[in-house]
């Protein structure tokens, strides 16, 4: 059994035999995932955009896009400079190399978007400077990045613990709950048909999220598992408050995002949507819930949940997989 | 959470927490609607629909009141009011250029004393929101909306029987026939019939000719088809390969792709007014050079100037390629310049000529750049994984097309939805006009209402013989065509809900039963049906030179596929008195061919039933079309399962088994066995349903196939077998995805229950919170 972490950052090894078949199953499926943006057409949404918005709802996508690609590009630096240092076991490298690539995919994937629709540029790429709430996610992130650029040693119980938080805040915080409060606001828009292009582009990214997600719990609980002693009440009642935190920030941001509902979400509805996404997530680690809340969108049913038919001249069908296993 | 959807008359007198109240839903479920009580309805009910199918009547009522209320100024127009604004509606829309003006010949009053508004009622929440979207009438400059759906469907009543004698007669057959979703006719008529703009067939395909300027002439052609709704299927088999020599300047072509990309470039450009796509798809025959190129139009890397993202491709195959496969022989593939006769040969005649050329190329009188040999079973297997990855290319079969044409003339390739084959040549495009039958509506509580079907059928075959008629063609060589050989396509939608009511599994021994009989008796109806018409009419123009005149019917025609071929796997059992029919037939036939199995995507979910021959996807599923992404369940488990009580208890935990019932223990066994999904329903199935079929219809079947086993080998089997059969096409192949996102209205991980992932590398199954994995 190789080490998941600690091991010699540099030494060069084999793939095989695995140690965590898991993290290569991972690998497996996010090649299979592939997608590339300029697959999907874009050209309704500009219609949409131009013709059938309000300037509210231009003003909520523009902010929305404005801290998607900051985000990811936090979720890369932290990938690159944090989590592949430590995490030595090569199956388990295969796949951050991967998600380092999809996290690119979707910088690349949300520039499109941009560049493509008749957006107000100059609020876009400032949203994240000018408005106080989406700096204030940046910062709790980048904070909980910092301490991981000073050397660690992962024999070290405080930088396993050190490395635990910033595994949570990336993989669970950023990627589990502040993006799937995005997603759902984009999703509204595809339940009134419009920016249908854009929820193509969230369907895949949230396909390629979910895929993130379970990568960052395996890896999170295999740590606990192997390392019982590490979660310790005072730890569980840390990763909790800094949960908690970041609800917090969420709803400064939903307020800076929609200060008035546009048909179908208001800022409540993303809150109690957070709350609900953020009690599974706290049970994901194996700590009880907080909010009892309920999903206030069981729409979110149609658009994510059950299987998807697509009339083939009508829509783009995302469900068609590459890298075929063509030798069977 | 178990509201009852009480009846909403009195529903937009409620405040909103009194809303919420009734519908049991949070105050943020009507989020931006706080001054549209019927939006928030719509918007709550619609939530809902995935735990509760009956919001579904709610959010109807909601959304039809929005409707009427922009169309008709009220939101509950009484009866009276409903019919008495029909004969206003026609002069508007007369006035503002919307309709045709000839419809004020009709007695307006006596039609709209016919409306029955009530029918509105029977049409699902999906099929209001298509037709709001895009089939209903607005004025012209200002959007605003004229029609009801009444009104709709009595306009393209009256637009079918512009030509009739008895006119408001026709049209109220035809308007009672499609209001009550007994049949409705392909979109392109319920777009436009009775409005100037009566451009009412489907289909439309063609022969591209290598020559440049015989292409440039394609795509303005194509692009005029495109705009008028029209889909297009086109052969470019005969344009020469990459690398051919160009006399005239002494150069060398560049090949098919970049004239497929010209093709791909020109009908994104036209969006048929936002209503529908410009949709093209190309044939090719598996011999020609760049069949390679061609696989990888579709794919998603690569190059895009050699992809093309818009158009469908398709391989137009001959049997000779088939056997080579299934003997793991050597194929030659050649640029078509030197084999020019190949495109216009099929069968035997095929086969010798491909010999001769395989021996010229052995002996050096082609020269070596212009042919190269592969494996056949090799290329199969390319374009299966090709298929795989992308859906592209359908594959169709040449000669089982070509051996049971009832027309005179080679059959080049299929259309836009493989159901249409009919021949093609450099005077004429050839033209088919669509309607499909809804099998669902034909029920009765042990089978089926056999006279009500020969009605419909009947009913539906003068509306599309209208059509030809009536219709705009957008090219001369269109009109040619289709005046010469009036061929139409009459189909069938709501097979798999019919069987589900009648309790037969999709692609069980009854179901093919059932199948077999109800196709024998609409082909037998719809000839004869033509027959008449011909009496009527006279005869289609060609029909001397078709095999109508021989006396030969459909059923017949298998017999020269299976002379030619040795065998063809499909059993051939009859039930009517086809002989008396055959000497009707030699009489004269109004048609040149009667029968083809659209998709029917759009017209069923406005009929409200499973479209052309597929079965139900899954129990609970989303289909995303132009108009939105929709939630549909089956309707009929879901009544199956209200009758048995088992309802309130099991509806979560099929949207969480995402509509399959097949580990679901409290459904009982027989309801399981009825209902399976698209995937656990054996591939084969969808070959053998379609081949019982194919044995009575002249054209073809759009023929989806879904799979869940994705090795080539399992995939090889089911396409040989397919030709076998004597299927004429393939449509869309679908494949069961591993991997889905995480699921937001289901609690998977509270119950750690597994997330239904197959992830199936070294062994482990693994998610979020699987258990062998998870500490």
């Amino acid at each position: 059994m190789r080490p998941l972490i600690g091991g010699d950052p540099l030494e060069p090894i084999q793939l095989f035999p695995l140690s965590y078949p898991w993290a290569y199953a991972h690998a497996q499926q996010g090649k299979r995932n592939t997608w590339f943006p300029e697959e999907v057409s874009l050209a309704d949404d500009v219609r949409d955009y131009q013709t059938r918005l309000g300037d509210e709802e231009r003003r909520a996508v523009e902010i929305l896009l404005g801290f998607f690609n900051p985000m990811e590009s936090l979720v890369t630096h932290n990938l690159v400079l944090s989590v592949y240092r430590h995490v030595t076991a090569p199956e388990a490298r295969l796949y951050l190399a991967r998600q380092i690539w999809e996290e690119a995919n979707h910088t690349m994937a949300f520039e499109y978007v941009l560049k493509t629709l008749p957006v107000d540029r100059k609020r876009v790429f400032s949203a994240h400077r000018d408005e106080p709430a989406v700096q204030a996610k940046e910062a709790f992130l980048v904070e909980l990045a910092r301490p991981m650029l000073a050397p660690l040693d992962m024999g070290s119980e405080g930088a396993r613990r050190t490395f635990l938080r910033n595994l949570v805040g990336y993989y669970v915080i950023l990627e589990g709950v502040f993006f799937y409060g995005g997603f759902l606001f984009a999703y509204t828009f595809r339940r009134r048909n419009l920016l249908r292009g854009l929820a193509t582009i969230v369907d895949w990214t949230l396909k390629d999220e979910s895929l993130h997600l379970s990568f960052g719990i395996h890896l999170i609980t295999e740590l606990l598992a192997q390392d019982p002693d590490l979660m310790t009440p005072q730890l569980a009642g840390e990763l909790e408050r800094l949960i908690l935190k970041a609800v917090e920030l969420e709803r400064a941001y939903h307020h800076t995002l929609l200060p008035r509902p546009v048909i179908g979400v208001s800022a409540e509805l993303l809150n109690a949507y957070v709350e609900y996404v953020t009690d599974r997530r706290l049970e994901e680690l194996g700590l009880p819930a907080r909010f009892g809340a309920a999903n206030p969108a069981p729409w979110m049913a149609t658009e994510v949940d059950v299987p998807e038919i697509v009339n083939f001249f009508e829509a783009k069908n995302i469900h068609y997989e590459v890298a075929a296993d063509r030798n069977r | 959470m178990a509201a009852k959807p009480a009846l909403p008359s009195w529903i937009h007198r409620l405040t909103q927490p009194e809303l919420a109240r009734l519908l049991g839903c949070d105050l943020t479920w009507t989020a931006g609607a706080e001054d549209d009580p019927e939006l928030a309805v719509l918007q709550a009910a619609q939530a809902r629909l995935h735990e509760d199918p009956t919001c579904e009547r709610l959010a109807c009522k909601a959304f039809l009141r929005r409707l009427y209320r922009e169309a008709l100024g009220s939101p509950e127009p009484s009866p009276a009011v409903y019919r008495g604004a029909f004969p206003e509606y026609v002069r508007r829309g007369v006035e503002c250029g919307a309709l045709d003006d000839r419809l004020l010949r009709f007695d307006l009053q006596g039609l709209a004393c016919a409306l029955d508004p009530q029918r509105d009622d029977a049409l699902p929440l999906v099929g209001l929101y298509t037709l709001l979207d895009r089939y209903l009438v607005r004025e012209p400059s200002s959007r605003r909306l004229l029609e009801v759906p009444q009104f709709l469907f009595m306009r393209v009543g009256m637009g079918l029987s512009l030509q009739e004698r008895e006119a408001d007669r026709w049209a109220l057959a035809f308007y009672d026939a499609m209001s009550q979703l007994d049949y409705l006719p392909s979109t392109p008529t319920l777009f436009n019939a009775g409005t100037p703009h009566h451009q009412l067939s489907s289909c439309y395909l063609d022969d591209v000719s290598d020559s440049l300027d015989r292409i440039l002439q394609a795509c303005a052609e194509f692009g005029r088809v495109a705009k008028y709704a029209g889909g297009l299927g086109a052969s470019v088999t005969r344009l020469r390969a990459a690398g051919s020599p160009i006399r005239g300047i002494n150069g060398t072509s560049s090949g098919i792709v970049p004239f497929v990309h010209l093709f791909d470039a020109l009908i994104k450009a036209i969006s048929q007014g936002g209503r529908r796509r410009g949709t093209l798809a190309v044939y090719l025959e598996p011999w020609h050079l760049e069949l390679r190129a061609f696989l990888d139009l579709k794919r998603n890397s690569g190059d895009p100037y050699l992809r093309a993202h818009s158009v469908n491709t398709a391989l137009w195959v001959p049997d000779e390629f088939l056997r080579r496969v299934e003997r793991d022989e050597p194929w030659y593939l050649f640029d078509p310049l030197y084999v020019p006769e190949l495109p216009d040969l099929w069968g035997e005649a095929f086969r010798v000529a491909y010999l001769r050329r395989v021996e010229d190329a052995r002996s050096g009188r082609i020269p070596p750049h212009a042919y190269r040999v592969e494996g056949a079973r090799t290329l199969f297997r390319e374009i299966l994984a090709a298929l795989l990855e992308t859906s592209h290319p359908w594959l169709a079969f040449k000669d089982a097309t070509n051996a049971r044409s009832m027309l005179p003339g080679v059959v080049h390739s299929s259309n836009l939805c493989t159901e249409v084959h009919l021949p093609t040549s450099p005077e004429e495009m050839a033209v088919c006009n669509l309607a499909s039958v809804n099998l669902a509506r034909h029920l009765t509580p042990g089978g089926v209402a056999w006279r009500r079907l020969r009605r419909t059928v009947r009913c539906a075959m003068r509306g599309l013989d209208n059509v030809i008629d009536l219709n705009f063609y957008p090219t001369e060589r269109a009109a040619r065509g289709n005046l010469r050989h009036r061929p139409v396509g009459l189909g069938v939608m709501g097979l798999a809900e019919a069987l589900a009511r009648l309790e037969m599994p999709y692609g069980s021994e009854a179901s093919c039963a059932f199948t077999d009989e109800v196709m024998e008796r609409i082909s037998y109806w719809a000839i004869e049906a033509s027959c008449e018409l011909a009496r009527e009419r006279g005869a289609f123009p060609s029909f001397l030179e078709s095999r109508w005149a021989r006396g030969q019917v459909p059923v017949d025609t298998l017999r020269d596929l299976a002379r030619m071929r040795g065998e063809v796997h499909v059993y051939s059992a009859s039930r009517l008195d086809w002989d008396a029919l055959r000497r009707r037939v030699r009489e004269g036939m109004r048609n040149g061919t009667v029968l083809a199995i659209a998709p029917t995507a759009t017209i069923s979910l406005i009929a409200g039933t499973t479209p052309g021959m597929d079965p139900y996807y899954a129990n609970v599923f989303a289909r995303s079309t132009l108009s939105g992404k929709f939630l549909e369940f089956n309707r009929v488990l879901v009544e199956r399962l209200q009758a048995l009580g088992l309802w309130e208890r099991v509806r979560g935990r099929i949207v969480e088994a995402r509509g399959d019932l097949e580990e679901l223990e409290e459904v009982p066994d027989h309801l399981r066995c009825v209902h399976r999904t698209a995937y656990r329903i054996a591939p084969e199935a969808y070959v053998r349903l379609a081949a019982v079929a194919q044995k009575w219809v002249d054209q073809g079947i759009s023929r989806n196939l879904f799979v869940q086993d994705r090795s080539l080998d399992s995939l090889e089997r089911l396409y040989l077998e397919a030709w076998r059969a004597g299927l004429k096409s393939t449509y869309y192949l679908f494949v069961a995805p591993r991997m889905y996102a995480e699921p937001s209205t289901v609690r998977v991980n509270k119950a750690r229950r597994k997330l239904r992932w197959n992830l199936e590398v070294p062994e482990i199954s693994c998610s979020t919170s699987c258990e062998s994995c998870a500490s």
